[in-house]
């Protein structure tokens, strides 16, 4: 699939639903950029998508002085760099919209000044069809699976440079900003990064200023963006060495990961997944750990454009299909060593899977 | 100037004592219920998210690194505090207020509705941010169709304007943390630094000056307006445009340079626009004086669009909400502001530069300039 393809998926679901026009904006607060997905754009201030079954598909983009880049990355569309939105929008319809024949995704995400002014040109009777464009657009397309894999070797990297460079004593959030300067300069643009550490982790948290202590263990989530294509790997490593009750949980995480990654084939069900990771861990005794409060999933979709396929978690019942990319992460408490961190970034491929790190996670050491 | 937002804050936003004790917060609550006395409010519902939280940092320092929070605000002063995240996520996050106890977000409508109920009679106000989602405010309003929302920001938002003396320390060492940036950006263009190259130098000098937040825009192609990084980029552009923004103890400095190995003629008359307008800068003057000051260094040269405001405030937002809805009218003693200078000779012909200045009744403190 090629990002034209996802355009007339959109199109093709207006057809279905017998709409005529669709209005489309992101949700920025949550990073799902519905606008960046259609058109491969990123928004620096507020903006819509406006597809019409009858005419060339509009991006509208704010400030004004963005013409430039949205214009050379939303290929296909009529690009209006504009200082108003809403006013962009009724000057695209003087007569109006299509009474019964118009749809709307993500209004009520905008911030309410604007979303209040489209909602009243909109008004009552546009059909939302936030989740069925959601569904129609899930398959990455080429360029977002190997931007995948860029992303996911640029997470790599900054581990093994976390390992170079974190030492006891180095508040957390200075570690964390070294980390995503240095995936900066091997490509990444964004990154939903969380580092956090501890004696006794609960939960991978934003860092903070505490320092490093010896026998703490580093959470680390490299989430970084390569052309707007998240990847993610999650590593956990130990400052100073590492117990062997420490070594004995970490590889029971691991291998309850591999056996979720091992089932990932088109056809299944995303909860077999998420079963598959539980049954290794209940198996030993953390039944009541594989539960909330302690975890509600087990990866989750990856992008900016889309969350899809959604939660590796036991209530999603979506159907993989070849091309969905997502992460898989048993991120497990376990009482006796806190929270621990491993995850892989995988591919639905034609018959199976395709792990996009090269190496799975291990229970790594900061020198002291 | 509107940025890019990041997928999730990443940089030192702790708390910090000896930079803004505890009692500089107290006492702008007390401010606001002066500031609301009349209004017949039950209590305040302070919203912030990780893109736009200038009302919740004053009253709290509180900065949502993944998505939102909520300071809830009684007349007594007492303040509640929710932010988005797990229960075992608190731990982090109550490293970045002086308050007591950060409680996480599980149902935001529930939770207002139980902190409603130890309060008075009356109506809640709200004090939000421009970019509160529709759809979250008409969620909290259902959650609580007793207690009638009255939107206050229009009041408040004026109380963000003056900087204290507190204030005006963290922004003048936001502006030493900017000029670092700034410093280390041209050093490395002149060195034969790609434009990508050049910004992470920049991002690094910030960072070790102990900038808690960096964001930068920097032009596509040669000349080019200032956007977002967001492909990799090999080539080295002259000119280069670049906007770097720092945030520093909640607060935000920002600059824009344009970087030439041989200054145009626009590049020139934009220096020239912006030395009128800060040698004209001082408490009272207006902001048609400054423009039209500009203007006429610019020549027959057109303006470029992001310097068609001239002027703005800067404190806890990049851009400050003025009363007036279009824009500043006058510089004012006590605030701070980003005075912009920017020509247009053709799409790769431009020109954009600025200078962040404290006014006072002589003239005005230049804290950050272009021209230094």
């Amino acid at each position: 699939m090629d990002i034209a393809e996802r355009r007339q998926a959109a199109l093709k679901l207006m057809e279905r639903e017998g709409v005529d026009v669709m209005l489309v904006a992101p949700n920025e607060l949550n990073r799902i950029d519905t606008v960046f997905h259609l058109t491969g754009y990123r928004p620096v201030g507020e903006s819509l998508c406006v597809l019409s079954r009858n005419g060339q598909p509009t991006l509208i983009v704010t400030p004004e002085w963005e013409a430039e880049r949205a214009e050379a990355r939303a290929s296909g569309w009529n690009v209006r760099a504009v200082e108003d939105l809403p006013r962009a929008v009724t000057a695209l319809f003087p007569n109006g919209l299509p009474a019964g024949k118009t749809a709307v995704v993500g209004l009520g995400k905008l911030p309410m000044a604007i979303g209040k002014r489209l909602t009243e040109f909109v008004g009552p009777g546009a059909k939302k069809l936030d989740a069925q464009l959601e569904a129609a657009l899930v398959p990455k397309t080429t360029d977002e699976i190997e931007n995948a894999r860029r992303a996911t070797a640029i997470g790599e990297r900054a581990f093994e440079e976390l390992l170079k460079v974190a030492h006891e004593g180095m508040p957390e959030c200075e570690l964390a900003v070294k980390l995503k300067l240095y995936m900066e300069e091997l490509g990444a643009d964004d990154n939903f990064f969380l580092l956090t550490a501890s004696q006794h982790n609960r939960a991978v948290q934003p860092s903070s200023g505490r320092p490093l202590q010896r026998g703490d263990v580093i959470l680390a989530e490299m989430t970084p963006t390569y052309r707007g294509q998240l990847s993610q790997i999650c590593r956990t490593a130990i400052v100073g060495p590492a117990s062997p009750l420490l070594e004995e949980k970490y590889a029971l995480v691991v291998r309850a990961m591999e056996a979720g990654i091992r089932t990932i084939k088109p056809g299944i069900r995303m909860s077999e997944v998420a079963n598959a990771i539980d049954e290794v861990l209940s198996a030993q005794g953390y039944a009541e750990f594989c539960r909330p409060p302690h975890i509600r999933r087990r990866g989750h979709g990856l992008g900016h454009g889309s969350n899809a396929p959604g939660d590796v978690a036991p209530e999603n019942n979506i159907i993989l299909q070849e091309d969905m990319v997502f992460v898989v992460h048993p991120n497990q408490y376990l009482p006796e060593t806190g929270y621990l961190l491993c995850g892989e970034p995988v591919r639905v491929t034609a018959t199976g899977v395709e792990q996009l790190s090269k190496r799975t996670a291990w229970l790594a050491s900061v020198p002291v | 100037m509107r940025v890019t937002q990041p997928a999730v804050l990443v940089g030192p936003y702790d708390w910090d004592e000896k930079l803004i004790p505890a009692g500089e917060f107290t006492g702008r609550i007390k401010q606001v219920w002066r500031t609301l006395d009349g209004a017949g409010l039950a209590g305040l519902i302070v919203y912030g998210n990780k893109m736009d939280n200038a009302a919740l940092a004053y009253l709290t320092n509180f900065t949502p690194m993944i998505a939102d929070g909520y300071a809830l605000v009684a007349p007594d002063g007492g303040v509640r505090l929710h932010s988005a995240g797990s229960p075992h996520m608190m731990v982090n996050a109550q490293r970045l207020t002086w308050l007591d106890a950060v409680k996480p977000i599980r149902d935001i409508g529930k939770h207002i509705g139980e902190w409603a109920e130890g309060l008075g009679q009356g109506p809640l106000g709200l004090w939000a941010t421009p970019t509160m989602a529709g759809d979250l405010l008409a969620r909290i309003a259902g959650a609580n169709p007793t207690r009638p929302i009255k939107d206050m920001t229009t009041a408040l938002d004026p109380l963000l304007l003056p900087k204290s003396g507190v204030a005006g320390r963290v922004m003048r060492d936001a502006s030493s943390i900017l000029a670092k940036g700034t410093a280390a950006l041209r050093q490395a263009v002149k060195n034969g630094a790609t434009a990508r190259e050049a910004v992470v130098v920049a991002e690094k000098a910030a960072a070790d000056a102990n900038a808690s937040d960096i964001r930068v825009l920097a032009s596509l192609s040669p000349g080019g307006t200032p956007t977002a990084i967001d492909y990799p980029q090999s080539g080295k552009l002259d000119p280069l445009l670049v906007y770097l923004a720092v945030r520093y103890g909640g607060y935000w400095a920002e600059g824009a340079l344009t970087l030439a190995s041989s200054p145009s003629d626009t590049l020139k008359r934009t220096e020239a626009a912006l030395q009128a307008m800060i040698a004209k800068a001082r408490a009272g003057v207006t902001i048609a004086d400054l423009a039209a000051a500009a203007r006429d260094k610019l020549g027959g040269l057109g303006t470029h669009p992001v310097a068609k405001k001239v002027v703005s405030g800067i404190g806890l937002s990049l851009e400050e909400t003025e009363a007036d809805p279009s824009g500043v009218a006058r510089l004012e003693e006590g605030r701070i502001y980003t005075l912009r200078a920017g020509g247009r000779a053709s799409e790769s012909d431009n020109a954009l530069l600025s200078a962040m200045i404290a006014p006072k009744s002589g003239g005005a403190e230049i804290l950050w300039s272009s021209l230094a």
